[in-house]
C-alpha cells in the first residue's frame, strides 16, 4: 500500500517529526507550512490523505477543507488542532473532515488514524488488513489466523489494529492508553488494564496459532513485529 | 435594616425627643403662668377680705362666699407671721382626693380682733391642665411620627427609586455576559454621577475580563503546540534502537511530565469553560440513564479492578442540567470512585433519590484534611491525580445549586449531591 499524504502544519518542528515518523512506516509525506502553499500543492498529486492544522498563519484550515471539498478531491481529511472545543470539532466535521485529532497527540495515533482513513477511502472499508499469518476484515471486525477465526473483544481488536498500523515501532503505554480509552487514558495508565488486555490478546493470538509478535520494551511500552 | 427604616427611626426618635422636651417646657411655662396668676388673684382677694373684715362684715358671710373658699379663724393675738402662699391638698379641704389647690394664709387685725385667714383658690386644677397638655402632646407626637413615616416613604418611592433601579441593575449584571449594564435615566445629579461611574467601571471590568479570558484561552491553546512538539520529539527518540535503558527511562519521565501538563491544561480549560458558563442550556437529564451510560464507559476499569457496583436508583429522577456538563459531572464522580478504590475487589454504591445522588466507594482512609477535597490542585498523596476532578464537580454543582458533601465512614468515601 503506497500512500502519499499532504501535511499542512505551520509548526516546522512538529511537521518534521510527523514526516519522519510516517516515512519510517512507508507513508510518503509532503509537508507545507501555509494555506497558500497547500492550495498550490493540492493539485500536484492525488493524495490519499491531507492532514490539516486549523490555525495556519495565512488562513484557516477549515477554509482549506471547504476549498478541497469544492474541488471535489478524493483525499481523506484529518484535522489536527490545538483547540479541543465541541464547536471546533462540529465545524470541522460539518465542513467535511473525516477525523479530528487534538494536539498534542502521539505520532502512533496519527499514523493509525491516517492508515484507517486511507483504508476506508481506498477500499470502502472492505479491506483486509494483513500481517503475515494474521488477516483482519475491518468491515465486520473479524480476525483470522491462517484462515481460522479467533474471537477478540472490542478492545483487543482495536489494540491489534493499532499494533499492526504501527508495526515495528515502539509504542508507549500512554499512546495505547489514549488510543483505546481516550479521555480516560490517565485511569488506564494508573491501572494494570493495558497489561491485562495485551496479555489476553497475546494469549488468544498464540493459542490461535499466530507467532507472538508483541514485545514488551522495558520501561517504555511495546513493539509489534518479528 | 433598610435605609428607609433607619431614616424613619432617626427622624422619629429625634422628633419625639424634641417634642418631649418642648412639651415639658411649655407645660412648665403654662403652669408657672397659671400659678402666678392665681397668686395674684389670691393677693387681690386678700385685699378684698381685709377690706370686708375692716368693714365688720360678719365672718359667716365671708365664709359663705361663692367662689373661692375662705376660712377665717379668730386668734387671740397676732403671731406676726407673714402672709404665706402655699399649696394645700384635698384632705385639708374635704374635696376630691388627689387634688391640690393654691391658697394664701395670712393674719389680720381689724376692729380689735385678730384673725387667721386662709383663702383657697377653687377651680385652678394644674393636674388636669397637665393631663390635657400631655394628651395634646401625645396626639401631636403621633401625628408627627405618622407624617415622618409617610414623608419618608414618599421620599423613598420618589427620590430614591433610581437608586433601587441601579441596585437591581447591578445585581443582575453578569460579567461573563457581553451585554452592557443598563442603568435608569434620572434627573438627580448624584444618581447621574453614580450611573456614569458604574457604567465606566463595568465597561472597564468587562474589557479586562474578556481580554484576560481571551489571553487565558489563547495561552492554553498556544501551550498545546509546543507540548505536541516535545511529545513528538520524545516519541521519535524512543524509536532509536541504540537507546540505553537509562536514556529510555529519562525520556519516559519527561514524557510523563508532558502528559501531566497536557491533562492539567485540559482540566483548567474545562474549569474556565464552566466558570464562564456561557452556553448553558439546561434540560431535563434522567439520572438513571445518564449514570448507566457513563458507567458503561468505565466498564473496562470496573472489571479490571473487580469492583462490585451496586445501585439503588429511583429511575424517575431528573435533574435540570446542561447535558454535556452532566457527562463531565458523572464521569468525574465515577472516575473518582474507580481511581481511589482498592486495587482489587472494591465496592461502589450508587444511590439516587429525589433528594440526593450519592456515590460511595471503598478506599483507604484519607490522610489529610477532607474539607479541602473540592479545592483545585488538592490531592491526597496520590501523585497520579491532578486534583482537578472534584473541583470540576464542585463547580458544576455550584452552577446548578446542588449542595455537595464529602464523608468518610467505615471504609467508604461518599460524595453526596443534594439535588432538590
Amino acid at each position: 500500500m503506497n500512500t502519499t499524504i499532504l501535511l499542512v502544519e505551520d509548526e516546522k518542528q512538529l511537521s518534521q517529526s510527523i514526516v519522519q515518523y510516517l516515512d519510517n512506516g512507508g507513508i510518503t509525506c509532503i509537508p507545507v507550512y501555509t494555506y497558500n502553499a497547500a492550495v498550490n500543492k493540492i493539485h500536484d498529486f492525488e493524495y490519499d490523505c491531507i492532514v490539516i492544522d486549523i490555525g495556519l498563519p495565512d488562513g484557516s484550515g477549515i477554509d482549506l477543507i471547504a476549498y478541497i471539498k469544492k474541488k471535489k478531491l478524493e483525499a481523506g481529511l484529518i484535522i489536527i488542532s490545538a483547540r479541543n472545543s465541541l464547536e471546533d470539532k462540529l465545524e470541522g466535521f460539518t465542513t467535511g473532515a473525516d477525523d479530528f485529532l487534538v494536539k498534542p497527540f502521539h505520532l502512533s495515533e496519527l499514523n493509525a488514524r491516517i492508515n484507517a482513513i486511507v483504508r476506508r477511502k481506498k477500499f470502502d472499508g472492505k479491506e483486509t488488513l494483513e500481517y503475515n499469518e494474521i488477516s483482519i476484515k475491518l468491515e465486520n471486525r473479524t480476525v483470522f489466523i491462517k484462515e481460522k477465526k479467533i474471537n477478540l473483544t472490542k478492545k483487543e481488536f482495536e489494540l491489534l489494529v493499532y499494533f499492526i498500523s504501527n508495526n515495528n515501532k515502539i509504542i508507549t503505554k500512554d499512546a495505547i492508553a489514549y488510543s483505546l480509552w481516550k479521555n480516560n487514558a490517565d485511569l488506564a495508565i494508573s491501572s494494570d488494564i493495558i497489561y491485562t488486555h495485551i496479555k489476553n490478546l497475546r494469549k488468544k493470538m498464540v493459542e490461535g496459532g499466530a507467532k507472538d509478535y508483541v514485545n514488551a520494551v522495558y520501561g517504555i511500552g511495546y513493539k509489534f513485529g518479528e | 435594616m433598610k435605609l428607609l427604616h433607619k431614616n424613619i427611626l432617626v427622624n422619629a426618635s429625634v422628633s419625639l425627643i424634641i417634642m418631649f422636651l418642648g412639651g415639658l417646657l411649655s407645660y412648665q411655662l403654662i403652669v408657672n403662668k397659671i400659678k402666678g396668676e392665681s397668686y395674684e388673684h389670691l393677693l387681690s382677694e386678700k385685699v378684698l377680705v381685709e377690706q370686708k373684715l375692716k368693714n365688720a362684715t360678719p365672718v359667716s358671710v365671708l365664709e359663705n362666699n361663692i367662689g373661692d373658699r375662705i376660712k377665717i379663724k379668730e386668734i387671740p393675738n397676732l403671731t406676726g407671721k407673714k402672709p404665706k402662699l402655699k399649696t394645700i391638698n384635698s384632705t385639708q379641704t374635704g374635696y376630691e382626693e388627689g387634688e391640690s389647690f393654691s391658697a394664701i394664709e395670712f393674719e389680720y387685725e381689724a376692729n380689735q380682733k385678730s384673725y387667721q385667714v386662709t383663702i383657697i383658690k377653687m377651680f385652678d386644677n394644674d393636674e388636669e391642665l397637665g393631663e390635657n397638655i400631655l394628651f395634646a402632646e401625645i396626639i401631636s407626637a403621633m401625628l408627627m411620627v405618622g407624617a415622618i413615616v409617610l414623608v419618608n416613604i414618599f421620599i423613598y418611592k420618589k427620590l430614591w427609586s433610581p437608586f433601587y433601579k441601579i441596585l437591581k441593575a447591578l445585581q443582575s449584571f453578569n460579567i461573563s455576559k457581553q451585554d452592557a449594564i443598563k442603568l435608569p435615566a434620572t434627573n438627580t445629579e448624584e444618581f447621574n454621577r453614580l450611573n456614569r461611574s458604574i457604567t465606566l467601571m463595568a465597561e472597564k471590568i468587562s474589557r479586562d475580563y474578556f481580554s484576560l479570558k481571551e489571553f487565558t484561552e489563547n495561552a492554553s491553546h498556544e501551550i498545546q503546540t509546543p507540548l505536541a512538539v516535545i511529545n513528538s520529539k520524545i516519541e521519535m527518540c524512543l524509536q532509536d534502537e541504540h537507546l540505553t535503558p537509562e536514556q529510555a527511562n529519562l525520556l519516559m519521565e519527561a514524557s510523563q511530565a508532558v502528559n501531566t501538563l497536557v491533562s492539567l491544561n485540559k482540566g483548567l480549560v474545562t474549569l474556565a469553560k464552566l466558570d464562564n458558563n456561557q452556553v448553558d442550556i439546561p434540560s431535563d437529564v434522567n439520572v438513571y440513564e445518564k449514570l448507566l451510560d457513563r458507567l458503561n464507559v468505565y466498564e473496562d476499569f470496573i472489571q479490571e479492578k473487580d469492583i462490585d457496583v451496586r445501585m439503588k436508583i429511583d429511575k424517575t429522577v431528573n435533574i435540570k442540567i446542561n447535558p454535556s456538563f452532566s457527562v463531565i459531572l458523572f464521569d468525574n464522580l465515577i472516575k473518582n470512585a474507580v481511581k481511589h478504590n482498592y486495587n482489587q475487589g472494591g465496592k461502589i454504591n450508587i444511590e439516587v433519590t429525589k433528594e440526593f445522588i450519592k456515590i460511595e466507594n471503598t478506599g483507604t482512609k484519607p490522610k489529610v484534611n477532607t474539607d479541602k477535597f473540592f479545592e483545585r490542585f488538592y490531592k491526597d498523596s496520590n501523585k497520579e491525580s491532578l486534583g482537578l476532578g472534584l473541583a470540576i464537580v464542585k463547580k458544576i454543582c455550584e452552577i446548578y445549586g446542588f449542595k455537595i458533601v464529602y464523608n468518610y465512614a467505615s471504609d467508604f468515601h461518599s460524595i453526596t449531591l443534594y439535588i432538590s
